[in-house]
């Protein structure tokens, strides 16, 4: 499979951007914990 | 038959899982001594990333793992994405523990077990087809493991020094559990698509360290600062060193729970750290002497609370019906990235396909060792006593029961699928 045809079907995939938004949500949180 | 092996050893991975990253905790309680969270995680992180590369190099050889990850290409992305998440929750976690305590953060972090089942169910089909004593068991379970969670987060408001402090605590706790319970997604689609779990975690530890170091440099005041506090903490660094490696067997052990039971069984199994973490906090570093003991008795309550329902959800064993779910799952990920399907399941079942290649460890291989060993023996002679009281006796119990579960898992491990 081709780097091109890897990265679609990466970012096509539902299931990556499930754990990418919870990502967000942590380093928000991170933030928020260390100004406190 | 078969499966019914492979889930005795999920069983024992989970459960030697649980007691090495129970273990782990052990050297956080140096925030205590006056260390940054960031530098605490740092240190420990540093440890982790020899471990993820001795252990796989040591068990497999490097010429090994370079093969398996280039079956498997895209997994890199994901394995990279599942460090970052880890190394973000665990940096959480640092606060929740300066914030609330070992003993009361660590059942709240263990959430992830529902947030894991959730992913487990809904992407992967795990508890699919599962019958109606298998349902009886995990939905019971996760909600003695809520409940347990609510009982400490009220324990917690009751003996923290602030309602402010503890709030932040249980927040950057639950935050923690959020993370960890969603990077399983990455290790469920790695062992679905055949993938060594020893590959796996050489690949992981590159987002794991790359984001513990930004996390350094952004919040701990820049490249000089973090200099100048690893100078500072060099007498420490061995304990976090050693924290870290601790860890990575902890993990690794969890990453076979993951591969041959599956992630809604498998957490719950290795969240059995809780206890280990709730036995070192309270009887190596006396976490529950003065307290109420209302409040000890709360904690002591919700955390068996958590561990009856980690049990019930993991003594269902997936019927035929959930395995024909799995093997659903299965197909999906062979048809968007091109996998042979036989291949993936000969994976999932114990076989080692790349065991007869003639793959052997190499002079690169026993120089990672060897570097390791050096890094180690440096940190060793650097290290100085802390000021944390500790119970040696207990120090020593911990230790041998842990160790057996290492003999134990590692020789299961072994015998039924060489490390695959």
């Amino acid at each position: 499979m081709g780097v091109h045809r890897m990265l679609r079907s990466i970012l096509t995939d539902a299931q990556f951007w499930i754990p990418l938004a919870v990502l967000a949500i942590g380093i928000a949180l991170l933030i928020v914990v260390n100004q406190v | 038959m078969k499966s019914r092996s492979l889930h005795r050893l999920g069983v024992a991975c989970g459960l030697a899982a649980g007691a090495w990253l129970g273990a782990a905790e052990a050297p956080n309680k140096l925030v205590a001594a006056g260390f940054s969270p960031f530098l605490i995680s740092l240190g420990m992180v540093a440890g982790v990333f020899l471990g993820r590369w001795t252990l796989p190099a040591m068990l497999k050889g490097s010429a090994y793992l370079i093969s398996d990850i280039r079956r498997t290409p895209h997994l890199s992305v994901w394995a990279i994405l599942a460090g970052v998440l880890w190394a973000v929750a665990n940096t959480l976690t640092v606060f929740a523990i300066k914030n609330v305590g070992l003993s009361i953060a660590f059942p709240l972090w263990n959430t992830n077990s529902i947030i894991g089942l959730l992913w487990g169910w809904l992407l992967f089909g795990e508890l699919r087809g599962a019958g109606r004593a298998q349902w009886t068991k995990v939905l019971g379970g996760a909600v003695a493991i809520m409940s347990g969670a609510v009982i400490l987060a009220y324990a917690s408001t009751t003996s923290a020094a602030s309602s402010r402090s503890a709030g932040i605590g249980i927040l950057a706790a639950l935050g923690a559990g959020l993370l960890w319970g969603t990077m399983y997604i990455p290790y469920r689609k790695a062992y679905l698509s055949g993938m060594n779990p020893l590959s796996f975690v050489t690949i992981f530890t590159f987002g794991e360290l790359a984001t513990v170091l930004s996390l350094a440099l952004i919040f701990d005041g820049g490249y000089q600062s973090v200099l100048a506090e690893l100078r500072q903490a060099r007498p420490a660094l061995f304990w976090l060193l050693l924290g870290g490696f601790c860890w990575v067997l902890g993990d690794l052990f969890q990453q076979y729970a993951a591969k041959y039971i599956g992630i809604s069984r498998g957490i719950p199994l290795s969240n059995t750290n809780q206890l280990w973490g709730l036995a070192w906090g309270a009887l190596v570093f006396g976490e529950s002497s003065g307290t109420g003991a209302f409040v000890r008795l709360m904690t002591i309550g919700g955390s068996l609370l958590m561990v009856a329902g980690a049990a019930a959800v993991s003594f269902a064993e997936a019927p035929d019906a959930e395995n024909a779910a799995r093997k659903r799952a299965m197909e999906r990920e062979s048809r968007r990235y091109g996998l042979d399907l036989a291949r993936l399941e000969a994976s999932i079942e114990g076989e080692d396909s790349l065991e007869h290649a003639g793959h052997r460890r190499s002079l690169l291989d026993w120089l990672v060792a060897v570097a390791a060993a050096a890094i180690f023996l440096w940190a060793g002679i650097l290290a100085r006593p802390q000021p944390v009281a500790v119970d040696p006796a207990w120090i020593f119990v911990l230790v041998l029961a842990t160790l057996g579960t290492l003999a134990g898992g590692g020789f299961l491990l072994w015998r039924r699928t060489r490390f695959s």
